[in-house]
């Protein structure tokens, strides 16, 4: 199904992320299970389109005929019982140009569904990039990927070039995977910036103040601070969310873990997602997996 | 929530959240105190149960024009500022001839520091120079800012000691 693995690039990242994860978060260990088989699909889909460079018109059918095939492959052989009779029910009614449509057009799409043209048409975005992610219907604004429109899926604070500096903030597109700067302390969701509206929660323990560490980012510590202190399950992210319209989403801190993918990051993260929903808040866009 | 159907995921994930502890928190836009040049800070604070108001970082505003977050060494640490465990808590004070420090009041230091002043700069006023010229100033007291003042009480301090007629000011204003 899958070639041989490319040395460097994207998915070698997320593959190899994905592997470090499955050992730390054992409790992930079924979505990531089923996250590393796609991945093998995925880097073949990326490669072939970057090969083949279908033209924006032809990018629907392209997916559904090159795409799709595999991807429903690997799902019924790796995924979950729901998403393997979902899938075998609604490919006996549905053309997958349909689903694959819908998603290029940004219409409400029920789990599966989205979940299927999600997984085929994301390699395909990230290698064919900027035209074909043009032909994406969807909003262009700050709140959207510039490059296709599509809605945030996590955001991330960049790795800074100083020791003493602070990094970005930047939204990662759900539909393209590609990256925007958006300022920090305003919702990706609506756009509220008083930050008397935007509760951040996070593990206890894991701001430097707590760590005894003065500059964020910087080894050295104050005494009195133990590592006992930093036992924290989810040192780098946190939930972003917002008293104004109920939204949340995960935000992976790269200065606290220069090693993590934050696409990879944020499917692991369910038990926030579940203490986001605890507490009333709704994710911007589920991610690939349905969280 | 299982909507694809990762229900083992969702079972163990739930145990792991029900260990979380999670507790919000909120950022702020600040300035830092310390130079003219104004770089902006984000503050990140949280809310105790006691109603009392907890600093837990601070770092450089990347969203700011002025420092594009990225702050000097002495502005890095402003946290240091207000939560430092080293930092000297009450007063003290050593005696004339002591060779020890001992804790004592808001109210003793501010009198002792008061008759202290008042003193030297009796003793030591001088109204004109060699050259008859009305000078009005005191020549027995220095003044020393130390490193964390911010601007605004740089300011403060300035005016306090001119009024006093003082001539000797330096403030360690670089480190």
């Amino acid at each position: 199904m899958a070639k041989a693995a490319v040395a460097a690039g994207p998915y070698a990242e997320r593959r190899g992320r994905t592997r470090d994860l499955l050992v730390r978060y054992p409790f992930a260990r079924e979505v990531l299970d089923f996250y590393g088989a796609l991945l093998g699909v995925q880097e073949q889909a990326h490669e072939e389109a970057r090969l083949a460079r279908p033209g924006a018109r032809d990018l629907v059918a392209y997916v559904a005929e090159m795409v799709v095939p595999a991807v429903v492959d690997v799902s019924m052989a790796a995924g979950p019982l729901k998403l393997r009779e979902a899938l075998a029910s609604r490919l006996e009614t549905t053309d997958p140009r349909d689903l694959v449509a819908a998603w290029v057009q940004g219409k409400e799409q029920v789990m599966v569904d989205r979940y299927l043209a999600r997984a085929a048409l994301g390699p395909v975005l990230e290698a064919l990039g900027s035209e074909a992610a043009a032909s994406c219907i969807g909003v262009r604004d700050r709140r959207h990927c510039p490059s296709c429109g599509g809605p945030p899926q996590l955001s991330y604070f960049a790795i800074p070039d100083e020791d003493l500096a602070a990094g970005g903030r930047f939204l990662l597109c759900a539909r393209c995977d590609s990256a925007w700067g958006y300022a920090r302390m305003t919702c990706p969701g609506c756009g509220e910036d008083s930050s008397s509206l935007l509760p951040i929660f996070s593990e206890e323990g894991t701001s430097s103040g707590e760590r005894g560490s003065v500059v964020r980012g910087l080894q050295g510590r104050l005494e009195g601070y133990s590592d006992a202190e930093r036992k924290a399950v989810f040192p780098h992210i946190r939930i972003e969310a917002c008293d104004k319209c109920r939204h949340y989403l995960l935000n992976v801190d790269l200065a606290a873990d220069p090693a993590a993918v934050p696409v990879v990051d944020e499917l692991s993260a369910l038990p926030l997602d579940l203490c986001a929903r605890e507490r009333g808040f709704s994710k911007i866009t589920p991610n690939l997996m349905g969280f | 929530m299982t909507g694809l159907g990762f229900d083992v995921a969702f079972a163990e994930s739930t145990k792991v959240k029900q260990n979380l502890r999670i507790a919000g928190a909120k950022e702020s836009h600040s300035i830092c105190p310390y130079c003219a040049v104004g770089c902006s800070l984000v503050a990140y604070t949280r809310q105790n149960s006691d109603g009392s108001v907890q600093l837990l970082q601070i770092e450089g505003d990347p969203d700011s024009p002025i420092n594009e977050g990225r702050l000097c060494p002495k502005g890095a640490t402003a946290m240091q500022l207000a939560i430092s465990p080293r930092r000297v808590a009450s007063p003290q004070y050593r005696a004339p001839g002591a060779t020890g420090w001992t804790i004592v009041s808001w109210d003793f230091v501010m009198g002792k520091i008061a008759q202290n002043i008042k003193a030297s700069r009796d003793a030591t006023f001088v109204t004109t120079d060699g050259n008859g010229n009305t000078v009005n100033r005191t020549e027995g007291i220095a003044f020393a800012g130390g490193a964390a003042f911010s601007s605004e009480e740089g300011y403060f301090a300035t005016k306090l000691m001119r009024g006093l007629g003082l001539v000797h000011l330096e403030q360690q204003a670089r480190v």
